[in-house]
């Protein structure tokens, strides 16, 4: 291990790059000296840390017990830079405009199961909501039922992916901490399985921040945001939109079971069903979206019709 | 830039931060379990610090970055002064650093005075480690017991090579030879990386965090993150490979097990990347 003398300089250039206001050569040598000075680097990592616990304490004593790992540097920076983001941040709100007047919304982002699951209403475990068998589904994906998700092709694992994205934004939705953790464990496991090792930590982390008492619901709710975000971006093609689908229809699932149809009548939700319904995804699934979408428009909707269309997917989707 | 140049704006800065200094006095205590008399006075030796030779610390300061994030490393770097005069330099034992970066943290957590159910609680909960809990008390079995603090001498400690084999061993010259081979190539590979990708390769792989920790650590996206590390293993794997080694054959040659890097980032002219690590 190295470790070479501090010098009271040497304390402002790395506060500078705590602050993220170093560029170019001064960022590079700062870089360059925590990766061989190990009494360089503690010094740096033991003061992000101290700014970080001073940042949770600032929010208030209600915030820091929900947020045990504070406000990230990121948000430091951006405090510290405000004197010449404003200007920045007007040109990027007017790009972003622009953007989405030119790119059809459903292209411009994936369908996040978490933009529609808000309008599902109350609080408590998924059982009492969905009934006792919520958990008790048989994968039939794409005709085939293997257990070992070790086995499954990446349009299989993207898809059961998008169905436990769906239970584990529902249960943070209700607050069932037990199902976060559980639905948490298997993205975990499914991640893993299909070789996106990078992901297996931030579906542990999430695992394990579920169990926590002081952990406030938002703030798990946007750590559940967040892994989404993470899952949906290491899919693209075929994989992201079996990920949608998987989504889709748990969420129509769940939602038709608790005879909710809030869910129904959003706006991201309605896309994505028309999106689907453009793709090709075999003449059995396309019949029962047909379906959903029929029965959502009803005056009077038949749930249990929805709940099995919506859970016939699994199966159909290899038509 | 706001200048700190001369003693008078100098003591009206520490006057008006006296608060938050003192705040932050308090938390590197309190995180190092210090006793309240303890962090009373380490906070007078810091005051102290701050007001000799005419305010020098603060009337150094040239206003390059925000005046609350320096004195965060200035009240860090004081107590880190503070805590090796009381407790000597603190290094990880050579079988934590062996077992990895999950040994070498609960070994800081019992010198910072946690005991051992505190430690691995602070793991698993806070942490998220990927160690069960039965691993991390295996872990803390196989750790040696330190009685106190250790008290050890810089010299001593550089002296000291943690992963090299005691004793000869004559049957293994070939290995030593290409373990020498794969170290020397893995330091030039390294060496040819981003500064930033190393010290995002550094946090990651040596201090077993994950990128969402080395995300907000460093303050920067962390989706991102996921394809500059693949894309910085993928060039080091192409530099070596251009240069006559394999990537299995530098893991077998240095010993490592898994896939993963597990280099110890050692990149002093001298210094040994790869020998010291796993």
């Amino acid at each position: 291990m190295s470790s070479t003398t501090i010098k009271p300089q040497d304390l402002e250039e790395l506060a500078a790059f705590v602050d993220g206001r170093l560029s170019g050569a001064r960022k590079e040598a700062v870089e360059r000296r925590l990766v061989t000075d190990d009494g360089y680097y503690e010094l740096y990592l033991e003061t992000v840390e101290l700014l970080e616990g001073e940042a949770g304490e600032a929010t208030g004593p209600a915030e820091v017990v929900a947020h045990p790992a504070p406000a990230p540097v990121s948000e430091r920076r951006s405090r510290s830079l405000v004197s010449w983001w404003v200007p920045v941040a007007a040109v990027a709100a007017a790009a972003t405009i622009a953007v989405l007047v030119v790119v059809p919304p459903f292209l411009a982002r994936p369908f996040s199961v978490l933009s529609v699951v808000g309008a599902l209403e109350g609080t408590g475990p998924m059982t009492a909501r969905f009934g006792e068998e919520w958990d008790l589904r048989r994968w039939t994906t794409f005709r085939s039922a293997q257990p070992d998700s070790a086995q499954l092709t990446p349009e299989q694992a993207a898809y059961r992916s998008g169905v436990h994205l769906a239970d584990l934004a529902v249960a943070a939705r209700l607050g069932d901490r037990e199902a976060v953790a559980r639905e948490a464990r298997r993205l975990e496991g499914l991640v893993a399985a299909g070789g996106f090792l990078e992901l297996e930590p931030v579906f542990a982390e999430l695992g394990a921040s579920a169990g926590d008492p002081e952990l406030d619901a938002a703030t798990l709710q946007r750590r559940v945001a967040g892994a989404a975000a993470d899952l949906a971006d290491t899919r693209a093609g075929v994989e992201l939109l079996y990920l949608e689908v998987g989504q889709f229809a748990r969420a129509t699932e769940l939602a038709a079971r608790a005879g909710d149809g809030r869910l129904f009548a959003q706006r991201p939700y309605r896309r994505l069903l028309a999106k689907l319904g453009h793709r090709q995804l075999g003449p059995e699934a396309a019949a029962l979206l047909q379906t959903i979408a029929g029965e959502i428009e009803a005056e009077v909707p038949n749930w249990q019709r929805v709940a099995e269309s919506a859970a016939g997917l699994d199966s159909a989707l290899g038509g | 830039m706001t200048d700190v140049d001369n003693r008078e704006a100098a003591e009206a800065l520490f006057l008006e931060k006296l608060p938050l200094l003192e705040r932050l006095a308090r938390r590197v205590g309190r995180r190092s379990r210090f006793s309240d008399d303890r962090i009373e006075d380490f906070l007078s030796q810091l005051e102290i610090k701050l007001i000799e030779n005419d305010y020098e610390i603060l009337r150094g300061y040239r206003g390059e970055a925000s005046v609350d994030t320096f004195l965060a490393v200035v009240v860090t770097n004081a107590f880190r002064d503070y805590r090796t005069h009381l407790w000597g330099k603190w290094r990880p034992s050579a079988e934590a650093r062996r077992r990895g970066p999950a040994a070498v943290r609960l070994e800081q957590l019992r010198r910072d005075g946690f005991s051992d159910a505190e430690a691995i609680e602070r793991l698993v909960r806070n942490e998220a480690v990927r160690e069960t809990r039965e691993e991390l008390e295996a872990l803390l079995g196989a750790l040696p017991a330190r009685t106190g603090r250790s008290f050890v001498g810089e010299e001593a400690v550089d002296a000291v090579d943690v992963a090299r084999p005691v004793g000869p061993d004559p049957e293994d010259g070939l290995r030593r030879e290409g373990s020498r081979k794969a170290g020397a190539l893995l330091e030039d590979a390294l060496r040819n990386l981003p500064a930033e990708d190393l010290l995002i390769l550094k946090m990651h792989y040596r201090d077993g965090v994950p990128l969402s920790g080395v995300a907000r650590r460093l303050g920067v996206r962390q989706r991102p993150l996921y394809t500059r590390r693949d894309r910085a293993l993928r060039r080091l794997r192409g530099w070596l490979e251009e240069a006559g080694m394999t990537w299995a054959e530098v893991r077998s040659s240095l010993g490592w097990s898994g896939s993963e890097l597990r280099a110890d980032f050692d990149l002093r002219p001298g210094g040994d990347p790869a020998t010291r690590s796993v």
